[in-house]
Order: structure tokens, then C-alpha cells, then sequence
């Protein structure tokens, strides 16, 4: 996961525009993790995610000579189809339980909730998450489940490197404080 | 400096691998008690959503290039004719497969094409095989071809394997088949040969791990296993480098060349200059170097993956991160030493240990590490590099059990290791990949290790396991438990 973006990427991405498959191929190469993790945080099951994933490439691929520099960078074009997507599929099953409400991994005893201290669960850390507001909840996003480096955060939000930073560290801050009280109201 | 930029340079040091968490805010001393909770964190987030599975990747992709394929084919339309004008060539192939067709040899040669090779009718899908070969258009599809060909003598010796005959005569055809598919895509266009370096860097992939999986069970075929194993790997390393500088192919590598993986190395530092007279990177000069980005900016901390061949330096990938240890770093093969002994070349790279020791054998793979002082890595640091059936001993830090693979920390470097095909194993009892999560924090060791495309396959994993202990053992913890030796496969 290179958190700055290759000094070839504005060359790769004009190859894939202008109809470049091998370039494309190495976009998908750069971005696939990323936008699986982006996709599989925002809906409840593993197969689902993958489907959505698979098919970002293939819409992506087949728009991509539409694309035009917005000066973001190129993931937020692929993390927009994604979110489409996305919307799309809570949309053709109305019944699905809000991600909020579920745990990434349904076995209790096996994935990376393992990792997390003991007394913190997925669940209060995407409540929580959820409860930050604007600015804070985005780059937590951006930076930890995206992977975004500052400078990328920085050019979608129009921000310097540092401003990115400062955000970082409140939001996390707040974010430990609102994992406390959880704990403490239990 | 300001808490917030400390936090930012902790979190990205642990995400890299270049530091722990304790390491890094001990150089913090005065925030190490705010910094600390966000940090961990920080951690939490990060490993709050799994990864993709290397199986979900590989099909992704295989139907994105499906989708590039037939959209190609219809573009494609017009050059209808000029493949046909290829496919009517005349040829004794064409001519022996008609007269086989009209001779109402067709039926054998749709029943052949399931055949192993001890079977009778096997000679007839090598010889329609053959045909499909003279009759493919041009290098690409040739290439293409070929690559399917490989993987379908694989197909077969899997088969063999199955119904308990011996396996070797197939698998000689793999290395045939490869090394002509390299040759073929150096005479394709450079964009087509892109895609099929992508096609072969995956493929070789895939098939090392069905080889790895066939040689847990094989009895007397180590050997040729082996040997085409050997071959996928330097078929993958060709691929890898071709993707990026397409240029390799015209020098003509080759998966029998034995020496071509000895070149690899991997050189880690901030990158002082890059032009045609050559790369600096942290003081370290590396020249004749063929590269497929015609800028990269100076400044940044870069892992560079490359491969010196034929008196030039082959960019295979750049990594780049924010933020690095100011030290270089080599991995590379030992080549020789002065006459004095007291410099080494690692993979062109001189190198002055720190302390005197014995020079290894010539192709031996070393880490060095520390900094440049006139074109010179000096005071270094040299350990050896075990590479490929090595053992691992660390902390078992992640595990992904979808993907079947896990992280272990050893000597505060990050190691990730597929485990999926090992047996997992304790003293107490035999574990399943589902039971990792609770054995993490706790000490383990992979033993067998193969390295395949940059991770490690391990055929035995041993977990420190104790059932009744489980809450205190495997509650999770944050510090590392850091192990002197150091030798990282």
C-alpha cells in the first residue's frame, strides 16, 4: 500500500484513457486493495464486496476514456463508481441490515477483530467513527480504510499536508474519547 | 516538533515495518503517553477491514482482462482477412491436420484432447497442439498460446498425480513452453507484450503454488517438480520485469538461464538523483540503468525491485513512502570481494562490512544495511539470507483467514506468510486456519518456507497453543517480543 502516488502515475493514466489495456491493467494492479477495502467496509458480506469490486474495474475500464483530471487523485474517480455501486446494491435489497449495525467478519473467532484490544469490538469502533463529524470521519476513512497518503487526502480536500495531519490526530483523539465513554456506559 | 507530525511519522513508521510503536515514541519520550493510545489506535483502524484474498485478486483481474480480450476481438473485426491469409499459409502441420479431419480423424483428435501423457492417443494432442502453434497469428498469440500450453502440461501432471502414475515426462515441456512464450512476446508489440507479461506473471503464480501443493506429495518426482519450478519462477521474474521496461525482452532472457535470479536485488534509500547517467540513492550510485519512468522525483524514500543483467540495472518497481529510515539497505547476491577482502560487491553495490568476517560463496544471498560514504556502503551490517526452504520464528501479528495469510514480527520486521496450504500444528493438537486468530500475540514458527512472487509459503506452522490459558495467552497485547535472530526468508 504506497501512500504517495508514483511519479508515472499521470502517464499510465493518460495511456489507459487513450486505450491502453496494459496501462489499465497496471491501475488495477495499484488500486484493487484499495477499493476492495473501501467496498468491503460499506457492505456486510465478503462475496458482495468482491462482486462490487470486480465490477468498479470493469465500469471504470469501460468509461475510462471519458476520464478527465480533476487534479484529485485517480482513486476518488474509482472510489465514486464504488460508492455508485454501492448505493446501488442497498438500493435492490432494502432489507440488508445498515453496515453500521454489522461486524465485518461473522465468525467471532476468526479475522482482524482479533487484533483490536480486548474490549473493543468492529461494532463500537464503527459507531463511533459514525458519530465523528465531517472532516474528521473522511480523513479517518481516507487515510485508514482507503489508505490514502496525506498528500492524496490533502488534494481531495483541498487542504496542506499539515491541516491533514492536525485533523488526524483530533480525530483520533476524539475517537479514543468516544470509545471511552462507550466502555465506561457499559 | 509538533505531536501531530510525531504521530503522523509513528503511524506510517509501524505501517511500514521500519519500526514498532514502542520504538518509534521512544524517540518521543515527552508525548509517548498521549501519543501511545492513539497510535494503537491507529493500528486498530488499519486492520479493521480485511484485505482482498490472492484468490479474488487473481480472478478480478482474469475477468478484466477477459472483458479487454473480447472488446479487442471486436474491435479487432477488420484484421479478419489478414488472419486467415495467416491461417491459410501453407504448411505440412495444416495439411497433416486436414488430411487427419477428412479422414475421419476428427473424432481421435477430439478424444485425444483429454489424454495423458501415457496414453495412446497423447502424440495426437501434442501434434494438434503443434498446429495451433504454426497457425497462431504473430507473436502475441503465439505467446498467448504458448503460456496455455504450459499450464495445461501442469493440468496434466496434476491428473497423473491423481491416478498414481509417475508425472516426469510432462513437466519437461513446461520450461519449453515458457521460454518460447518469452522469446514470442518479444516480438509482439510492446502494448500487447505488456498485457502478456501481465497474463504470464500471473499464471506462473497460480502454477508454482498447484507445483508446491503437488510437491508436499510427490514420491521420486522431486527433482523434475522442482526443476519446472524453477522455471516458473524466472518466467515470473522475466514477466515482472518485462510489465514495466518491455525493453528486457529484446536482450533476450530466458527461464533456462540459471544465473538470471541472482541479479535480482532490492536497494532501499532516499533518492538523491535519478538521470541518464545514472541513480543516486543515498549516496549509492547504480548506472546503465533501464527504467520505465521518465522522472522520478528526488527526495523521496524508494524501495527499488531490480534486476542487473547484461551489464545494465532493470527497474522491475519502485515503492514510495512517506516517511523512512535514513539508513540504505541491500538485498542482494554476493559476487566477489576485494583482494583485501574488505569490500564486497552485493549485486554490483560495494559494501564494506562492519566487522571482518568470512566472505560467503559467490551467489550466496546477503542483507546489508547502513550508510554511503564515497560510492562505498560502509559500516554495514551483513547477515545471510537463507532462500528458499527457510524457517521463520516470530510473533504471529495479523491473520487474514480468508486470504490464509498471516503476518509474523520478528525483529520488528513484518513478514506476511500464506499459510493456506500448511499443516498448522501445536504441541496440544492440530489446528485449522480458523483457530490462528486466537493464537495471535503468541510466538510461532513457519517452517518450509518458498518464496513465490514476494511472499513466503510455509508447509508447517507450529503455534504456542494452550487451550486452558486461551483469555490470558491470546488476549491480544502491544509490545513486541522481539527475537535476536534475524534471518528473514
Amino acid at each position: 500500500m504506497s501512500t504517495l502516488q508514483p511519479p508515472d502515475e499521470p502517464a499510465i493514466i493518460s495511456a489507459a484513457v487513450k486505450g491502453d489495456n496494459a496501462a489499465f491493467a497496471t491501475l488495477y494492479d495499484r488500486y484493487v486493495e484499495r477499493i476492495y477495502r473501501h467496498v468491503r467496509y460499506l457492505v456486510p458480506s465478503q462475496p458482495d464486496a468482491e462482486d462490487i469490486t470486480q465490477t468498479v474495474f470493469v465500469k471504470a475500464w469501460g468509461s475510462i476514456g471519458r476520464y478527465r483530471s480533476t487534479g484529485a487523485p485517480f482513486i476518488a474517480w474509482l472510489n465514486a463508481i464504488a460508492r455508485n455501486l454501492v448505493a446501488d446494491y442497498y438500493r435492490a435489497r432494502k432489507h440488508i441490515v445498515p453496515l453500521q449495525d454489522q461486524d465485518i467478519v461473522d465468525d467471532p473467532r476468526s479475522g482482524p477483530e482479533m487484533m483490536v484490544e480486548a474490549s473493543l469490538t468492529q461494532r463500537d469502533l464503527r459507531d463511533a467513527i459514525s458519530r465523528l463529524k465531517g472532516e474528521k470521519q473522511t480523513v479517518l476513512f481516507m487515510r485508514f480504510i482507503d489508505g490514502m497518503g496525506y498528500s492524496e487526502i490533502a488534494g481531495i480536500l483541498k487542504k496542506s499536508e499539515g491541516a491533514v495531519r492536525v485533523i488526524q490526530f483530533r480525530a483520533l483523539k476524539e475517537l479514543k474519547e468516544l470509545l471511552d465513554r462507550q466502555d465506561k456506559g457499559r | 516538533m509538533k505531536k501531530e507530525d510525531v504521530l503522523a511519522i509513528c503511524i506510517e513508521a509501524v505501517r511500514n515495518g521500519s519500526s514498532t510503536a514502542e520504538e518509534c515514541l521512544a524517540r518521543y519520550p515527552e508525548m509517548r503517553d498521549e501519543l501511545e493510545p492513539l497510535l494503537r489506535l491507529a493500528a486498530s483502524l488499519q486492520t479493521s477491514v480485511p484485505g482482498p484474498s490472492a484468490e479474488f485478486k487473481y480472478r478480478a483481474r482474469s475477468r478484466l482482462l477477459a472483458e479487454m480480450a473480447s472488446a479487442g476481438a471486436r474491435k479487432r473485426g477488420h484484421i479478419w482477412p489478414q488472419r486467415v491469409k495467416a491461417a491459410l499459409r501453407p504448411s505440412l502441420a495444416a495439411l497433416v491436420l486436414m488430411a487427419l479431419l477428412m479422414s475421419g480423424g476428427g473424432g481421435a483428435i477430439y478424444a485425444s484432447q483429454n489424454s495423458l501423457p501415457d496414453d495412446a492417443l497423447y502424440p495426437v494432442k501434442l501434434g494438434v497442439e503443434q498446429v495451433r502453434l504454426v497457425l497462431a497469428a504473430g507473436g502475441n498469440d503465439r505467446a498467448s498460446l504458448r503460456l496455455e500450453l504450459a499450464g495445461r502440461r501442469i493440468d496434466e501432471v496434476l491428473a497423473q498425480s491423481e491416478r498414481e502414475r509417475p508425472i516426469g515426462g510432462a513437466l519437461a515441456r513446461v520450461g519449453t513452453q515458457l521460454d518460447g512464450a518469452v522469446k514470442d512476446a518479444a516480438q509482439a508489440p510492446a502494448l500487447e507484450s505488456r498485457l502478456l507479461a501481465t497474463q504470464m506473471a500471473v499464471s506462473t503464480v497460480y502454477r508454482q503454488v498447484d507445483l508446491l501443493t503437488l510437491l508436499e506429495s510427490a514420491q521420486g518426482d522431486e527433482p523434475a517438480i522442482r526443476l519446472a519450478l524453477d522455471m516458473l519462477r524466472r518466467a515470473n521474474l522475466i514477466a515482472r520485469t518485462a510489465y514495466n521496461t518491455p525493453a528486457f525482452l529484446q536482450q533476450g532472457p530466458s527461464v533456462l538461464d540459471e544465473g538470471l535470479e541472482a541479479g535480482q536485488f532490492t536497494l532501499s534509500g532516499i533518492l538523491i538523483e535519478s538521470s541518464d547517467e545514472g541513480w543516486n540513492i543515498g549516496g549509492l550510485r547504480l548506472t546503465n540503468v533501464v527504467s520505465p519512468y521518465d522522472q522520478v522525483s528526488p527526495g523521496s524514500y524508494v524501495t527499488l525491485r531490480a534486476l542487473s543483467s547484461d551489464s545494465r540495472v532493470y527497474i522491475v518497481e519502485i515503492e514510495y513512502s512517506d516517511a523512512g529510515a535514513s539508513e540504505i539497505r541491500i538485498e542482494g547476491a554476493f559476487e566477489g570481494a576485494s583482494p583485501d577482502g574488505t569490500t564486497w560487491y552485493v549485486s554490483g553495490v560495494p559494501v564494506q562490512p562492519e566487522i571482518s568476517q568470512e566472505a560467503p560463496s559467490t551467489g550466496q544471498r546477503l542483507v546489508a544495511s547502513g550508510s554511503a560514504s564515497a560510492g562505498t556502503l560502509s559500516a554495514a551490517q551483513v547477515r545471510l539470507r537463507s532462500e528458499r526452504h527457510g524457517e521463520l520464528e516470530g510473533r504471529l501479528a495479523s491473520v487474514d483467514v480468508a486470504a490464509g495469510m498471516i503476518e509474523i514480527v520478528q525483529a520488528g520486521a513484518r513478514h506476511t506468510v500464506n499459510v493456506s496450504q500448511a499443516a498448522i500444528s501445536s504441541e496440544e493438537a492440530r489446528l485449522t486456519l480458523a483457530d490462528l486468530p486466537l493464537a495471535l500475540n503468541t510466538e510461532v514458527e513457519a517452517e518450509g518456507l518458498r518464496s513465490v512472487d514476494g511472499v513466503l509459503w510455509a508447509s508447517r506452522l507450529e503455534v504456542e497453543w494452550d487451550e486452558d490459558d486461551e483469555e490470558e495467552e491470546h488476549s491480544g497485547g502491544w509490545s513486541d517480543s522481539d527475537d535476536d535472530d534475524d534471518d528473514d526468508d
